[in-house]
């Protein structure tokens, strides 16, 4: 079920399609009703509220939901599902790295068919070639770097607007779908980003576009995480130990059950007094109460069912050790910055880092990267032969000079990502890698960072998606970036016709 | 979508559902670009027409003039020698002259540009063989691919100077007739195809009288590029055919039938073509006011319009037809009467909500601190927080709390109750009642959890609230047999993870009702804004007693408050994030290697300067004025060195009288400076377009989509100077429009470098900052750049009323809220723009006193 825009009185509906839910029990406990799970209903009821809600699993009995894994996930009908699996059984993880600021493609562009001879700007991939696939010629559903942006993993044109109450994606982004249909050991998806978001509005534009890749519906975007040390503890907590020590031995209290229903009481009281504008704030934070619920009483049991190897273990604490090191020596600087005051490559590899041990271990199957905001202004002269900042490089009148630097810019970008896949690769599960059983996905939000245009964005799938993809190829095609979104969709065996507002996957994505 | 704008030449060229998605070419320059499917879309360039010429040569005084695609074909004026003349579609072609101008003696400008004329002169198109006049009508231009035409029509069509990519077909009675004119390298136009940004493009043709319509079929062999309209008149500067306003009744701006009858019609004539439903180019819809209730519902878009109006910017010059003198006239009136009628107050009266707002990552902390007494600052951890318009992050709608922050509030809880719990003395503070003799446990963790929801809700906590608490005391005690000391932990826990905590929330009443805020809330209101954190116990007891509304102790708790150290929170988040000297923390990086004296201790000490400026200006009450200029700032030894100034010995930072007038105001700050840099060089595009937006409230445009950058680096310029690269680009007449009102400013402004030091050479030559505004005021430093910004004081103060008053309520202004700007910006004028005056001015006004119901409507 899922709630119709009522586009005509110009209200603002809430789109509650991609609710988190609440896992599927384990067996073993009891399936009593929990005090909050019918009357929810019966409170937005008698607060007269008109939003619709999807069904949620939560307010059927246990038994009554189904446990059915097979087949096509249905985003009309959510529930929790298995998503794709490798042919050993792994979960197909699936990974996006956003580049901001479009690309030069005389030096990007790969000739179609098989890649035997990479591109200038492409060549760090020369050692994991042989899994990456190219596409070109993909549309973005907006240009210009703000909503080009929000547009990225959403394949919808966000609603021109400068209020930040009258956001609007037109559905949520890939990677939530993902993540709320499959869940993950400890998290359902990992959002990570390197620039903070940016505030006020420019061209008539929000700015809150241009800040997020990720959302969880077309009225909430979801904030990512700057610094890698706390991206590593909510994913390792046991693994820490800044935070252990200081506190001495005791743990602090954490919540129970009587403390979440308690909140949930409060907030349902006040939703009762309060208008269709503040509900609508009220449910995010009935969602996300419900959600950290899950996470927390689920964490304990998840360190059971996430199998951490010693290759792993040793992999983790290298990782930790690291980051303390790196992130030590500007502890001072960092303290006014929301952003680490590290070099800008160290900074991405130490999240790249996270991501891989996150996906390594199973704590989550889906994790975003954002390399900087839309409009990406950062100084890249840390780069051989680049002089400048990112945006205004971008801008390169076609000037020869302007090209080149925005080239080896461009390599840079490439050169992380294939640091991420090269790491994916050297982790060993099962016979294969992560990277045979992952789909990680670079792109931009413009195709010309010249003329703001949305054509031809620059998009690479790497990973073979559990042996679902033919890799190693360049594929020319045309149409929206939603139909990347369908097919990546597709190949995590869910389904969904309402990314980007039509239907259709991308030919060739599979091959 | 039925028009779209040539990404190249922005000639207006109409489109149908065949060609969506499809290839196109615009006729006039020959660029090959993809229709797009939705309107709104970029429009992808695929290759680029070729500009036939660049300059032309005036035929009376021989000055080189460059020309754009904007000109060709159009009536253009000599800069130099203010002839007219038609600038010729090819090269090489004769210019025709329409009147010969008047050298003048003195100096000429520097490659001037064809000026295209402002009067609406109805003019005729050349056929540039014949030097006849055409008398094509404007053909309706349909894109079609090759694809959907048939042979014949399609070679007609090539025959006809048409290439088989359009073709022209007759319009029927009654159609809108539109010709794909030029439009735009009015500067404004060009601007105008970018997003949203309420800049009107306002097409000049529109049907009139069905003159046009029996001339349809005429189509000029030769005008391969450009068909224009019908002439309305034969001679330059006549004008005929007008609708006359019925003479009936006198009718007077500000009266509906005016609206209806003379100002609708008006906007029919000139501004609805491109301002439709469909098109709304600029973001600009004017077709849904069909009433003048409705029309008045935009007031910001209408100012806009009349400045573009008054400077013949809108309709663009190169349309036909164009409003007369007269008629521009009225129509600014009735404009004027707009906001007049919104700054009176005279279409009622409407408080505003505010959404439900949690509280950000520094009110959290700043509660936790005022809460507890301790220094632990748990929200450094948190997710950023995002911003609304005004570019402020307590804006209620802007905030958002995904589970990641949810996780964040938990895991703060339960550290700051564990903070309190390993602390006896807290310990004994927080939890004052145990349980000895008579007082059961339930009764004093009832009264406890009482207490301590109360302070943290920040209103007396209701029984309901409090006995769920005790019930998780409860569970402690009975279910996992805890003591009191350890059943306590998990109550406190929850009061500080619960919305009431969390969110700042209204006591909100449904309905129709305008109400006063209660006393509670108002406290919260007051403290929020001037603290950034809860009341204190001054404030609670006066709401608990009722007084806190009463006008003489409100005012004594502000000026209360502003002395209090606590409103260096004004300062570091209101002004901070305002002037952008916030931006220090993250964003604002030079390049080390550049200015490797650009070190922590500099970054840290500029932002003091900053905010330790801007408290003092507060808690001395002193003018608002000192922000445009003042005699004085706050500085330390390193600073003292970074500026170039003596004496500031010792350490730590002191108030230091100013000798140099360069420097003073928050423009001759080194942070406001690095932060209206780049990395490596000043932008003066960037610290124009800062002081006209944050001073004086008065933004530039935004940028067209397609916009070539300067070189990165200013050491490697090929021009004379970096301002003459600049200057240069400025002769794009896409860009000109803008900019000529922009950069002078940051010109003024190029004595500090892209760090804030004062430098009077640049790369090796001596540096040139004299700039000229468009009205003609000339300045050659910051200190007379001052002067001049002084000189409009009033348009300063209003805009730092408006920024005030958005922080103070946490949402974007509206309509309903000019008439208090206005109010509040006329007594801090009149009270000598004290700082006290305008945050005593503020809180006292209608929209922070009163909030209203759901589904209050003004009318």
């Amino acid at each position: 079920m899922r709630h119709i825009r009522d586009v005509s009185s110009n209200k603002v509906s809430i789109s509650l399609m991609f609710w988190p839910l609440p896992p599927k029990e384990p067996i073993q406990k009891t399936m009593s009703k929990k005090p909050w799970q019918i009357s929810r209903r019966h409170m937005l009821r008698g607060a007269g509220a008109t939003m619709g809600l999807p069904l949620l699993e939560a307010m059927m009995p246990a038994s009554a939901r189904a446990a059915d894994d097979s087949g096509r996930y249905d985003f009309d009908k959510p529930k929790r599902v298995a998503g794709a699996a490798g042919a050993e059984g792994q979960p197909v993880r699936f990974a996006a790295f956003f580049m901001p600021n479009g690309v030069n493609h005389a030096d990007w562009d790969v000739n179609p068919g098989k890649i035997d001879q990479l591109s200038r700007t492409l060549y760090p991939l020369e050692p994991v070639k042989g899994y990456v696939n190219v596409f070109g010629g993909l549309r973005n559903s907006s240009g210009g770097h703000d909503r080009g942006t929000s547009s990225f993993l959403t394949g919808r044109s966000p609603k021109k607007t400068e209020n930040a109450a009258e956001v609007d994606v037109g559905n949520g982004s890939i990677d939530q779908l993902i993540g709320t249909a499959c869940g993950g050991a400890i998290l359902p998806s990992l959002e990570l980003g390197m620039s903070p978001p940016r505030r006020g509005s420019g061209d008539g534009i929000t700015k809150i576009y241009g800040s997020h890749i990720c959302w969880k519906n077309a009225n909430t975007p979801v904030p990512h995480e700057l610094n890698p040390q706390r991206a590593f503890d909510r994913l390792f907590r046991s693994f820490r130990t800044t935070r252990a020590s200081a506190l001495g031995k005791i743990e602090p209290p954490t919540p129970d059950k009587s403390v979440i229903d308690i909140v949930l009481e409060d907030a349902k009281s006040l939703m009762k007094q309060v208008g269709r504008a503040d509900q609508q704030k009220l449910d995010q934070y009935l969602s996300s109460v419900r959600e950290v619920e899950d996470r927390i009483i689920n964490r304990r049991e998840a360190n059971q069912e996430r199998i951490i190897t010693p290759d792993m273990s040793r992999e983790i604490h290298a990782a930790r050790r690291q980051m303390t090191k790196a992130l030590g020596k500007t502890r001072r600087k960092d303290s006014i910055s929301a952003v680490p005051q590290i070099g800008y490559r160290e900074y991405g590899r130490l999240m790249m880092d996270v991501m891989a041990l996150a996906f390594w271990s199973n704590s989550t199957r889906v994790s975003t990267l954002m390399f900087g905001d839309g409009s990406h202004g950062r100084n890249m002269s840390f780069i051989e032969g680049v002089k400048g900042n990112h945006h205004s490089i971008s801008h390169h009148g076609n000037k020869q000079g302007s090209l080149e630097m925005f080239s080896l810019i461009n390599t840079f970008f490439v050169e992380q990502y294939a640091y991420f896949l090269g790491k994916l690769k050297g982790m060993e599960e099962g016979s294969s890698n992560v990277l045979e059983n992952s789909m990680v996905l670079l792109g931009s939000n413009m195709g010309d960072g010249q003329s703001h245009s949305s054509g031809n964005i620059p998009i690479i799938v790497a990973g073979r998606g559990g042996g679902r993809i033919t890799t190693g190829r360049s594929v020319r095609g045309g149409g929206g970036v939603a139909n990347l979104h369908r097919s990546v969709l597709d190949t995590m065996n869910l389904k969904s016709s309402l990314i980007g507002g039509g239907g259709g996957t991308l030919g060739g994505f599979k091959a | 979508m039925t028009k779209i704008d040539c990404p190249v030449c922005t000639t207006l060229i109409r489109v149908s559902g065949v060609n969506l998605g499809q290839k196109g070419r615009c006729e006039k320059c020959n660029s090959k670009f993809i229709v797009p499917e939705h309107a709104g879309e970029e429009v992808e360039i695929l290759e680029r027409g070729k500009l036939p010429m660049k300059a032309i040569d005036c035929p009376v005084c021989s000055t080189m003039v460059k020309v754009s695609w904007g000109n060709i074909g159009e009536k253009g004026r000599c800069g130099s020698c203010n002839s007219k003349f038609i600038v010729p579609l090819r090269p090489g072609e004769e210019v025709e002259l329409l009147e010969r101008g008047v050298i003048s003696g003195g100096k000429m400008r520097r490659n001037p540009v064809v000026k295209p004329a402002i009067k609406a002169t109805r003019g005729t198109a050349l056929s540039p063989k014949t030097g006849k006049q055409s008398t094509a009508k404007a053909p309706v231009k349909e894109m079609a691919t090759t694809a959907g035409l048939p042979a014949t029509e399609a070679k007609q069509a090539e025959d006809a100077g048409v290439t088989g990519k359009f073709k022209t077909t007759s319009t029927s009675p009654g159609l809108r007739v539109r010709s794909s004119e030029a439009k735009a390298t009015s500067p404004a136009v060009a601007i105008g195809i970018v997003c949203g940004c309420v800049l009107l493009v306002i097409s000049v043709l529109l049907f009139t009288g069905g003159e046009g319509d029996d001339r349809a079929k005429n189509t000029s062999k030769d005008s391969a590029v450009v068909e224009v309209e019908k002439p309305i008149n034969t001679q330059p500067g006549e004008v005929k055919n007008l609708p006359e306003p019925e003479p009936e009744q006198p009718v007077f701006p500000g009266s509906v039938a005016h609206f209806d009858k003379v100002i609708h019609p008006l906007l029919n004539r000139y501004c609805i073509d491109c301002h439709d439903g469909v098109s709304e180019e600029g973001g600009v819809n004017m077709e849904r006011f069909g009433s003048e209730r409705e029309a008045l519902s935009d007031p910001d878009m209408w100012e806009l319009a009349a400045d573009l109006l008054e400077m013949g910017e809108m309709p663009p010059r190169n349309k036909r037809r164009q409003p007369t003198a007269g008629e521009r006239k009225q129509i600014i009136a009735w404009i004027n009467t707009v906001s007049e009628r919104w700054d009176a107050g005279a279409l009622g009266r409407d408080p505003g909500r505010t959404t439900i707002r949690r509280l950000n990552k520094n009110e959290y902390n700043y509660t936790v601190r005022d809460l507890f007494g301790f220094q632990i600052r748990p929200a450094d951890d948190f997710p950023e927080d995002g911003g609304g318009e005004a570019g402020f992050d307590n804006n209620a709608d802007a905030l958002f709390l995904p589970p990641l922050l949810m996780e964040n509030y938990v895991e703060s809880a339960g550290v700051i109750v564990h903070a309190v719990y390993r602390n006896q003395a807290l310990y004994t503070k927080y939890l004052f009642t145990f349980p000895a003799g008579e007082v059961k446990p339930d009764e004093a963790a009832r009264q406890v959890l009482s207490r301590w929801a109360s302070k943290a809700y920040r209103r007396p906590a209701g029984q309901g609230e409090v006995e769920r608490l005790v019930k998780i005391f409860r569970i402690g005690i009975e279910k996992k047999k805890q003591n009191y000391r350890e059943a306590m932990k998990l109550p406190l826990l929850a009061i500080l993870i619960s919305p009431n905590f969390l969110y700042r929330a209204e006591n909100i009443r449904p309905g129709k009702e305008i109400y006063r805020v209660d006393d509670f809330d108002l406290a919260s209101r007051l403290s929020y804004f001037i603290w950034s954190s809860m009341p204190d116990s001054e404030l609670f007891t006066l709401a608990g007693e009722g007084r806190l509304g009463e006008p003489e102790v409100l005012q004594a708790q502000v000026k209360r408050m502003l002395s209090d150290e606590k409103a260096k929170s004004l300062s570091m988040h209101f002004a901070g994030q305002w002037f952008k000297w916030e931006e220090l923390r993250s964003r604002t990086n030079p390049d080390r290697e550049k200015f490797p004296v650009f070190d922590f201790e500099l970054r840290v000490s500029l932002y003091r300067e900053s905010s330790l400026f801007f408290e003092n200006m507060v808690r001395e009450n002193r003018s608002i004025l000192d922000l445009i200029d003042s005699d004085y700032t706050y500085l330390n030894p390193r600073l003292g060195r970074h500026y170039g100034i003596e004496g500031v010995s010792g350490s730590g930072f002191r108030k230091v009288a100013l000798k140099d007038p360069n420097r003073g105001g928050v423009i001759g700050m080194g942070s406001v400076l690095s932060a209206t840099s780049l990395p490596l060089r000043t932008s003066p595009s960037v610290r124009g377009a800062y002081v006209l937006t944050e001073l004086l409230g008065t933004p530039p445009p935004a940028p067209p989509m397609d916009v070539p950058q300067l070189p990165e680096d200013d050491r490697q310029l090929k021009a004379a100077s970096f301002r003459q690269e600049l200057i240069d680009h400025r002769f794009i007449p896409a860009c000109k429009a803008c900019h000529e009102r922009i950069d002078p400013i940051g010109f003024g402004l190029e004595n500090f470098d892209a760090i804030g030091r004062w430098r009077t050479s640049h790369n090796g030559r001596p540096l040139d900052t004299s700039g000229e505004l468009p009205d003609g005021t000339s300045f050659s430093s910051p200190e007379s750049l001052k002067k001049i910004l002084m000189g409009k004081r009033d348009l300063f103060t209003r805009n730092m009323v408006e920024k005030t008053l958005s922080y103070a309520l946490g949402r974007e202004l509206s309509p309903y809220d000019r008439q208090t700007v206005k109010a509040i910006t006329n007594k801090v004028i009149a009270g000598s723009f004290k700082a006290h005056v305008l945050f005593s001015e503020v809180v006292g006004s209608f929209p922070f006193l009163h909030c209203r119901g759901d589904s209050y409507a003004p009318h």
